[in-house]
């Protein structure tokens, strides 16, 4: 079997749209330089609509492999990273209904030892702000949760969150107030 | 009627002779395998070099038809390779089924799947 | 909902589409929960301003208690956001890995085409072809090679190639072009060994210059 590196030849100075083009014929180092690309974000999304990083690793890699499959039928129509976001999307919501929630709703909101979200290089009470977030995450509503992060996580406009989600702008902001409101509740004693 | 063995023994007398040639760097894996790895990938997931090859009898029972799926390195051009694969494989097949067996024809079709960048090569 | 516009950009003011920015008690509130301030601005609309907004003209949020406060309020909140932004996944590396292997196991070969050799019985997928070819349209400088078809033509080896470029314009189309086409027949006939009888080259996209263009980093503000 060859050993392959990660590293192809001529194809990081690309954009994004010509990889795809080149991708979608069958160019799996084009695919590599997108996945290398992208696969950061998309991973910071997963963990924080699901909870737990291995939870997130398999939503991105299933999320990849099908933008693979699926790419000789891509139109083009939305940047790929605005398609990415939105199989990862749903590919989190899928494994959400599927498993049962990560934490009770009554879970005391302290920090484990060895939690999923803990780093040594912060501090114990930035663990604790952290994984008091993501707990506050968890116990929202679907839509909420997911505008919210496109927005305050990934940076993403109006327009684009709109697009992964396939609705309207001012579907996303009233979601995103809705949502600003009950993290501002819930974090209410962290502040 | 041949044996499996015996079915068997010609892939990796193909795989064998192949794999030797000059600027072929592997063999293409089995598409059945491919979709089993594909569907629960694995790192340490290994196939067998004669996964890329496939053996058929010819549809009139007379003789062995031979695929050969690989992938070359750069540097030689695709078709002189490839024919250096049909060359020897043929061969080989050749030789060993005169050897082992009654003499048959055989006739081998090569495709090149891929080709390989340097730094790509194992 | 029809996705159009293939270019990102900053979210309108909340001004834009609704209410003006920064109306009074008068205003309609949009969403359900929201509140009025004592200062007579929305809550939904003063955290958009501060947040999801490009600078706007208006300087009372900058100002007002009311406006400052309801800001504050989620501080907290956006600073921890920030911080799981930021947070490096460990598993990036791995998971890369994981993702080729499988693609490469589900490798696309397109259809099969004839080397140049009379007994035909030598063939070569269209992908691995048209990396080859890609490469030589790549050396060119100024050029990019994006799609590229090969199809069998007659009854014998015979091969046409179609490709797409993305070229930069500093120096005229059709001697890039050209340039193209003689790389991709050499590379075709060396490297390969396919009998090309013509490469259609279209240029369908401007190369820009400058450095690699990447996903755009998150920012916690607006734009």
């Amino acid at each position: 079997m060859i050993e392959r590196t990660a590293s192809p030849r001529l194809g990081c100075d690309l954009p994004d749209r010509l990889l795809v083009v080149r991708a979608a014929e069958g160019d799996e180092d084009s695919f590599a330089v997108l996945v290398q690309r992208h696969s950061r974000s998309l991973l910071t999304l997963a963990r924080c609509m699901l909870g737990n990083p291995q939870d997130a690793e398999e939503a991105v890699q299933d999320a990849f492999i099908s933008a693979w499959r699926h790419l000789p039928e891509y139109r083009h129509r939305a940047e790929f990273r605005t398609w990415m976001y939105r199989i990862t999307v749903n590919r989190c919501q899928t494994m959400r209904h599927r498993r049962p929630p990560p934490l009770p709703l009554d879970t005391v909101a302290e920090p484990a030892a060895g939690d999923a979200w803990s780093q040594p290089a912060r501090t114990a009470e930035q663990d604790a702000v952290t994984n008091a977030l993501s707990r506050a995450l968890a116990e929202l509503d679907d839509g909420q949760r997911v505008c919210w992060i496109l927005r305050e996580v990934q940076g993403l406009p109006y327009k684009e969150i709109a697009h992964v989600t396939r609705t309207g702008e001012q579907t996303v902001r009233g979601r995103l107030f809705r949502a600003r409101r009950s993290l501002q509740e819930a974090m209410g004693p962290w502040r | 009627m041949m044996t499996a063995t015996g079915t068997t023994a010609l892939l990796g007398v193909a795989a064998e002779a192949a794999l030797a040639v000059p600027g072929v760097a592997a063999l293409q894996p089995h598409l059945a395998r491919r979709l089993a790895a594909a569907a629960a990938p694995t790192r340490a997931d290994t196939t067998p070099p004669e996964a890329g090859i496939r053996a058929d009898r010819a549809p009139d029972g007379s003789g062995w038809h031979i695929e050969v799926r690989c992938v070359l390195t750069e540097g030689r051009r695709a078709l002189d390779i490839a024919r250096n694969v049909h060359d020897r494989v043929t061969d080989a097949l050749i030789t060993h089924l005169a050897t082992h067996a009654a003499a048959e024809p055989v006739t081998v079709a090569v495709t090149v799947t891929g080709i390989a960048a340097w730094h790509d090569a194992a | 909902m029809a996705l159009d516009d293939p270019h990102t950009r900053p979210p309108e003011p909340p001004g834009a589409e609704g209410p003006r920015n920064g109306s009074a008690a008068g205003d309609v509130p949009a969403f359900a929960g929201d509140e009025v301030l004592p200062c007579g601005r929305l809550l939904s609309r003063v955290w958009e301003q501060a947040w999801d907004a490009p600078p706007a003209a208006d300087l009372h949020p900058v100002s007002c208690p009311h406006c400052r406060e309801a800001v504050e309020g989620l501080a907290t909140v956006n600073a921890a956001a920030r911080a799981l932004r930021d947070e490096d996944p460990p598993g990036l590396h791995a998971l890369a890995d994981r993702v080729m292997d499988v693609v490469r196991a589900e490798a696309r070969f397109g259809r099969l085409l004839p080397l140049a050799d009379p007994d035909w019985d030598l063939r070569i997928a269209e992908s691995a072809a048209a990396k080859v070819l890609r490469q030589a349209a790549d050396t060119v400088p100024g050029s990019r090679a994006a799609t590229c078809r090969l199809i069998p033509e007659g009854n014998g080896t015979d091969v046409r190639v179609t490709m797409t470029l993305a070229a930069a314009l500093d120096r005229p189309l059709p001697e890039r072009v050209h340039q193209v086409r003689r790389s991709v027949l050499h590379s075709a006939g060396q490297d390969l060994g396919l009998t090309v009888t013509a490469v259609d080259i279209t240029v369908a996209d401007v190369l820009e210059p400058g450095p690699t263009p990447g996903p755009r980093l998150p920012t916690g503000g607006g734009a």
